[in-house]
């Protein structure tokens, strides 16, 4: 039959389509970061000639740039000129992605002990004026961040918290836990609440109704929404740029941005240092790939 | 247990009355159907009797212990849910034991009673099967098997067929009937649809809109229905419903209506102390209803074919008779043409005579 062929051709042109548009998505992302990868591994020397090469060659690469962020030892080889690119905020990466990480896990956790009581409340009792409260809580995020940053600073002067990770934790929680209670909520909404009338009919107590029933059927929200916090939180900027202000809190993007801007900065310190600061990330988004995504599109069946 | 009352109870959502100054009886063993449209109030009266919901006022009564504040795990009860709420991350033996781990009986006990239930409803070869892997039917036997488990005095049973497909449906409902029987428990049941009500009800009660029109017998409510809602509600295809007045002629009373008259016995008019001009609603059953080529002198009611359907046992015939439809059942040798003109006969002693506030006049005769 015509018909089926020209189905199957059209289908066929359509895949080749997505494939095509998929290929220069992908692209447009992994090249950048492809690029930084191979820069990591490349002499400060090969990194400032024109035009660029990209070939690691036991001429072009190198793993000082990695051992100076391990060991603090400046490449001996290195020409005095050279020496000073690797500046103090180089020493700096390994503390900052502590920093980074105890704040990511903390905020994280937090999010979920806060987030799916508050969550569950919102989605299940509707109390006087619990829309209200909710839109209230989401609003706190209609304000940009950089209109923030001030009033912040004043505040966390005032109660001495400047500096501290205790400080970065609050604001980072601050910014995270109405994005969770919003996916948690929409997410308890969609779960059929005779599940839990059955449970208590089946004479469970409402804490075991809590951990043997809602939390495993909630688990892919709560996977989803943990990732993402885990992930915005070990990125903020702003706030760990203005509340931070020595290696005692400052997190892994300051320290970039530190990297970065110092005119005698070494590329490949920069490239290394950004390369170990997305490894964390990496690991989370490849771990829980399955759920993110059926965090966010599907619901429960 | 499960001699079971409910004293004058209401429910108001805000200002949505959902059920009004409810009363009712079920005896120990009964299997009693609660029956109506939806938005009647007979989930909630369900949700009620569970202790998931709390009336506004009244009382409810399981033997002589007022429960009407209980919450649910300390009433003696299983429900079984429309969604049927299976735990989906639970397997069908930990779905089935959950209950009994609840109240901490033993590993053994549990192990026996969860595979007798399993037993019971024929999916002991699924115990290690979780929900998702099941069909319809067996996730039915799933919930149904949950709440035989814990061997309760009431069970409460929220439309619990409705998401199955026709022939499982059919299988099913006569599955529960014979449950009800080994079982020998209470039964509560809710649905909408009056042919689950009829078969499985040792008695039925129909609610509309919040309020409980009649209780009794399923036959009872077809042969006997209190009023025009009840008529017009149980019975498929529905009782056929003409707006008419009596009238007197030559001293014989009948039922005039805007395209026939239809004489009425005369015991019936003065029993109700019917007078004339008197507006009355008349009822009659499509299947009390004789169609016939022949032509009768008078008013009686004639009509012109507008559909014939053939339903395999019968043809259901629908007929103008003016301004109005009359629906008949014949047997299947009568298939006539649309548009072809018939006499139509309703048995008299099969009429039902409804007054201007819709109750049936009949049951003074009965």
């Amino acid at each position: 039959m015509p018909g089926n062929a020209s189905i199957a051709a059209r289908e066929r042109r359509r895949k080749i389509i997505v494939y095509i548009f998929t290929a220069l998505v992908l692209i447009y992302i992994l090249l950048p970061m492809l690029w930084m990868g191979i820069s990591s591994f490349q002499t400060e020397r090969t990194l400032q000639s024109t035009p660029p090469t990209f070939a690691i060659t036991s001429e072009t690469g190198t793993l000082n740039h990695y051992n100076f962020i391990f060991t603090g030892e400046i490449p001996p080889d290195a020409s005095i000129m050279l020496q000073a690119m690797y500046t103090m905020e180089g020493t700096h990466v390994l503390p900052a992605i502590r920093n980074s990480l105890i704040i990511a896990v903390v905020v994280t956790i937090l999010n979920l002990v806060i987030g799916v009581p508050a969550a569950h409340a919102f989605a299940r009792i509707r109390f006087r004026g619990s829309e209200a409260l909710f839109l209230s809580i989401f609003a706190t995020r209609m304000l940009p961040a950089i209109s923030l940053v001030i009033p912040m600073f004043i505040i966390f002067r005032t109660f001495g918290i400047l500096d501290t990770l205790q400080g970065l934790i609050i604001i980072n929680l601050a910014i995270t836990l109405p994005f969770t209670l919003w996916l948690l909520r929409s997410y308890f909404s969609a779960l059929p609440v005779e599940v839990e009338e059955a449970a208590l009919i089946d004479k469970a107590s409402r804490l075991k109704i809590l951990l043997r029933i809602i939390l495993p059927m909630a688990k892919p929200g709560m996977i989803a929404s943990a990732a993402f916090v885990f992930m915005i939180t070990f990125g903020e900027f702003i706030f760990a740029l203005n509340l931070t202000q020595t290696i005692q809190s400052k997190t892994m993007p300051v320290v970039i941005a530190a990297l970065a801007t110092g005119m005698s900065g070494s590329k490949g310190l920069i490239a290394a240092a950004s390369i170990m600061s997305f490894i964390p990330a990496l690991i989370i988004a490849v771990i829980f790939r399955k759920q993110l995504i059926d965090g966010l599109t599907r619901r429960f069946q | 247990m499960s001699n079971i009352r409910v004293k004058n109870l209401t429910k108001k959502f805000g200002e949505v009355i959902a059920t009004d100054n409810v009363s009712f009886k079920v005896d120990d063993g009964d299997f009693l159907v609660l029956l109506g449209p939806s938005g009647c109030g007979k989930t909630t009266m369900l949700r009620m009797l569970a202790g998931l919901e709390f009336p506004t006022s009244g009382e409810i009564f399981f033997e002589e212990e007022e429960v009407t504040d209980q919450p649910p795990d300390k009433r003696d009860i299983a429900m079984v849910f429309q969604n049927l709420a299976l735990y989906p991350h639970m397997n069908v033996f930990q779905n089935v034991a959950f209950c009994l781990i609840n109240q901490k009986k033993n590993r053994e006990y549990i192990e026996k009673k969860v595979m007798e239930a399993l037993e019971i409803v024929g999916i002991a070869s699924l115990r290690n099967r979780m929900p998702y892997e099941l069909s319809g039917g067996q996730k039915q036997r799933v919930a149904l098997a949950r709440s035989i488990v814990r061997e309760p005095k009431l069970f409460l049973l929220d439309e619990p067929l409705a998401a199955l497909d026709a022939k499982i449906r059919t299988t099913m409902r006569s599955e529960l009937k014979q449950l009800h029987k080994k079982l020998k428990a209470t039964f509560i049941y809710v649905t909408h649809d009056q042919i689950e009500a009829m078969s499985l009800g040792t008695r039925v009660a129909v609610m509309n809109e919040g309020v409980i029109e009649q209780v009794g017998h399923p036959l009872d409510l077809y042969d006997r229905p209190a009023n025009r809602f009840i008529a017009s509600f149980i019975g498929s295809p529905s009782m056929n419903i003409f707006e008419g007045m009596i009238k007197k002629d030559n001293g014989e009373y009948l039922f005039q209506n805007v395209d026939f008259v239809l004489p009425l016995s005369e015991e019936l008019v003065k029993n109700n102390n019917l007078s004339e001009q008197e507006k009355v609603t008349l009822g009659i059953r499509p299947e009390d209803t004789d169609i016939t080529v022949e032509a009768q002198e008078g008013g009686v009611p004639k009509g012109s074919v507008l559909t014939c359907e053939p339903l395999g046992q019968y043809n259901q015939i629908t007929l103008s008779t003016g301004e109005q439809e009359w629906v008949c059942l014949t047997d299947t040798t009568i298939l006539p043409d649309p548009g072809q003109e018939f006499q139509i006969t309703p048995l008299m002693n099969k009429i039902h005579l409804f007054d201007s506030q819709g109750n049936n006049l009949r049951k003074v005769l009965d």
